[in-house]
């Protein structure tokens, strides 16, 4: 379905832009991908991310968050200095979310149409705008921030309900915000600590509902019981028909946030079709998710079953949502030890990005 | 003519050789015997009687003992070995997974410090007594021989410097075989592979340990260092230190990593947590853009929210209280 077309080496990082896919080079070059081939197009010296801004620039963060801004049209890289000593956290559709450290720190957010600050606050704001209202994950609060007044309009404080019991070898710790997924029906979506899923009323933050707890698998090797959601890193909200997807480890989850409850569970390990995938990363793409993933074989033999470990994270797939199924893997064998750290999939190309500054770029087969 | 000369040379030749090693296997066993005799006069002389008396074939765990640590070594007049060799010696499946009885002559042989517990005080006090490193080996035995890599610590735990000197490796497995045993509730039915990894000749630290509890895969690193070397554990491009940013760039959460400290070599633990501190301190930037996402879960010292950059990771952990953070609760002395 995909065939590796071309392996980048010393890249820092890659993005999509409206004019392709753009190269960052660990020397500080941004080129350009041109039929296979790498165009350089702008020099900028250490340079460590980038971030798109709008339809025509991107954003050139170095070590410290401290952006250019390199126009794609021109291959022109300026100063981005609509505050002093500004420093970019993300830049999300509209909103670009900064920090500026002297002489006394601050976080904002800028509205990139209409060039001006939206709002500031000594606390950080991270998480997702909606109706004029930010939320964000604080320690272990999770807060709401009106973006007209900067004044917080309520919080919830997620420490004892999402607290990690002591176990061997661990500490017990307070819980926190994980992730913020978006607004569905007039719930905040929002993942906490212990693979709690919460359902809030955003605008005065009162608790509808929980998911997760004392859910736990019956039957677990060892006698141990696991939760049934465990700590998913990748959630995806699918606010058009009402599901959150999730995908890791070995699973994936769907829950229907109508029902409130887990409405599907897809175990790889014990799908020896499925290779005995372990996933670490994903990403949605429409009704896709790519992912990232270890491997751990079975191999039953005749009254055993033979256990070998998992691998580096060395494969790339892509998990149908409507079939439920894998439809593709390729296992990049050439690793030698190295992982893939990050993957992207942007139409037909797809980009696995490895722990040694490897980029591996694959193309669909027609 | 010829020929037939050349034959009867050749069976002279033959018969010689012959001569010359049944010449040797008497002698070796006129030696064993002569040594089983004075150990039978020697001054644990009843306790052995009584272990021969009670162990059917008590003899030949005594020979394996003897074979293994030489006709010199009390070990095999220590009791608490003899019977624990007994006990393994019945157990067949035991045996054929380590490579029968000779396999276990040399588990015995290739733990050079291990101490025997009527042997004195020589020997490294750091390791299990014999006979207790022996119930170790035998509980990774019995509940670990279908994992990924168990054949590669059995080869370890039997292998001989030919110099005699001591196996910094063995020492290392055998701390990690100490940790396994002690936390079941950990790792029995979750481990997935075992991995030689770094080959740290200086600090014996070999083995490390992938496992699972379904959800996520963690990983388990053993280090025995003492207080006099920790200063050598990640030095700035060093292996050990190359090994660390490694895994932290591999992580989703810190709570997916352990790095096993071995108790028996090191007393305290701010030591070593200390010893971090300075490795990130002096590597701030490099560790930090290992993996940002791993750090940028942290709150910053001011309280005001997450670490956004290396400087506010660097200000975390050059704070005096940063060995107490939880960013360092991946680091345990057992």
């Amino acid at each position: 379905m995909y065939t590796v077309r071309h392996t980048y080496h010393n890249i820092d990082g890659h993005i999509e832009s409206n004019v392709g896919t753009i190269l960052l080079g660990d020397s500080g070059g941004v080129f350009k991908l041109m039929n296979g081939k790498a165009e350089p197009i702008a020099k900028a010296q250490k340079i460590k991310k980038l971030i798109r801004y709008d339809e025509t620039s991107l954003l050139l963060l170095d070590s410290l968050n401290k952006p250019l801004k390199l126009n794609l049209e021109q291959g022109d890289v300026e100063p981005f200095t609509i505050i002093d000593d500004l420093r970019v956290f993300d830049v999300k559709g509209d909103h670009m979310f900064f920090y500026v450290k002297s002489p006394k720190r601050y976080n904002g957010i800028f509205q990139i149409s209409t060039g001006r600050v939206l709002m500031e606050s000594e606390k950080d704001l991270r998480g997702v705008i909606y109706k004029k209202l930010c939320f964000s994950g604080i320690d272990n609060v999770l807060a709401s921030q009106s973006i007209d007044s900067g004044e917080r309009t309520w919080s919830l404080d997620v420490s004892e309900m999402g607290a990690h019991e002591a176990g061997p070898f661990k500490k017990r710790k307070p819980g926190e915000v994980k992730k913020i997924l978006g607004v569905w029906k007039d719930n905040l979506i929002v993942v906490i600590t212990k693979g709690l899923i919460l359902g809030l009323n955003p605008k005065i933050g009162e608790l509808n509902w929980v998911i997760g707890e004392n859910e736990f698998d019956p039957f677990v090797e060892g006698g141990r019981k696991i939760p049934l959601l465990g700590e998913i890193e990748n959630w995806f909200l699918d606010a058009e028909n009402g599901k959150l997807l999730g995908m890791q480890g070995r699973r994936y989850v769907e829950i229907s946030l109508e029902a409130r409850k887990v409405a599907l569970i897809k175990d790889f390990e014990n799908d020896f079709d499925q290779k005995g995938l372990f996933v670490k990363n994903a990403q949605r793409v429409n009704d896709r998710i790519l992912f990232s993933a270890m491997r751990h074989e079975l191999w039953k033999l005749t009254d055993t079953v033979k256990k070998v470990g998992y691998t580096q994270i060395d494969t790339i797939g892509i998990f149908d949502i409507n079939s439920k199924e894998v439809i593709w893997t390729n296992v990049l064998e050439d690793l030698q030890g190295d992982f893939i750290k990050e993957i992207m999939l942007s139409g037909e190309d797809i980009y696995a990005h490895t722990n040694t500054k490897k980029l591996y770029h694959f193309k669909a087969d027609h | 003519m010829n020929l037939k000369r050349v034959t009867n040379n050749s069976l002279k030749f033959m018969w010689a050789i012959v001569l010359f090693f049944a010449s040797l296997v008497f002698s070796n066993a006129q030696c064993i015997l002569d040594d089983f005799a004075n150990d039978l006069a020697g001054s644990n002389a009843t306790e052995l009687q009584a272990f021969l008396d009670e162990t059917a074939d008590g003899f030949s765990s005594w020979k394996v003992v003897r074979n293994a640590r030489g006709s010199q070594s009390l070990f095999k007049t220590d009791i608490d070995l003899l019977k624990k060799v007994a006990e393994l010696r019945n157990d067949a499946q035991f045996l054929d997974r380590i490579g029968g009885e000779q396999g276990l002559q040399r588990i015995i042989q290739a733990n050079v410090r291990a101490r025997c517990k009527s042997c004195g005080s020589a020997g490294a006090a750091y390791l299990k007594h014999i006979d207790d490193y022996l119930d170790d080996v035998r509980h990774l035995v019995d509940n670990y021989n279908d994992v990924d890599g168990f054949a590669d610590v059995i080869t370890d735990l039997k292998r001989i410097n030919s110099s005699g000197s001591p196996n910094l490796n063995v020492e290392g497995a055998a701390f990690m075989l100490r940790i396994i045993k002690e936390n079941d509730d950990t790792f029995l039915n979750s481990i997935t592979k075992f991995e030689g990894s770094i080959d740290d000749l200086t600090n014996g630290c070999k083995y490390d340990l992938q496992f699972s509890n379904g959800q996520t895969i963690s990983f388990g690193e053993f280090k025995s260092y003492a207080e006099n070397s920790i200063g050598n554990f990640a030095a700035t491009g060093k292996a050990t230190y190359q090994q660390l940013t490694t895994y932290l760039s591999s992580l989703n959460s810190i709570d997916e990593l352990i790095y096993f400290f071995d108790a028996a070599k090191i007393s305290d633990i701010g030591i070593i947590k200390n010893r971090f501190k300075t490795v990130f301190k002096n590597n701030a930037e490099d560790i930090f853009n290992a993996n940002q996402d791993l750090f940028k879960q942290f709150d910053r010292l001011d309280g005001t929210g997450k670490i956004d950059d290396w400087e506010d990771f660097l200000e975390l952990v050059s704070d005096d209280n940063f060995v107490n953070h939880p960013m360092l609760d991946f680091i345990v002395l057992n």
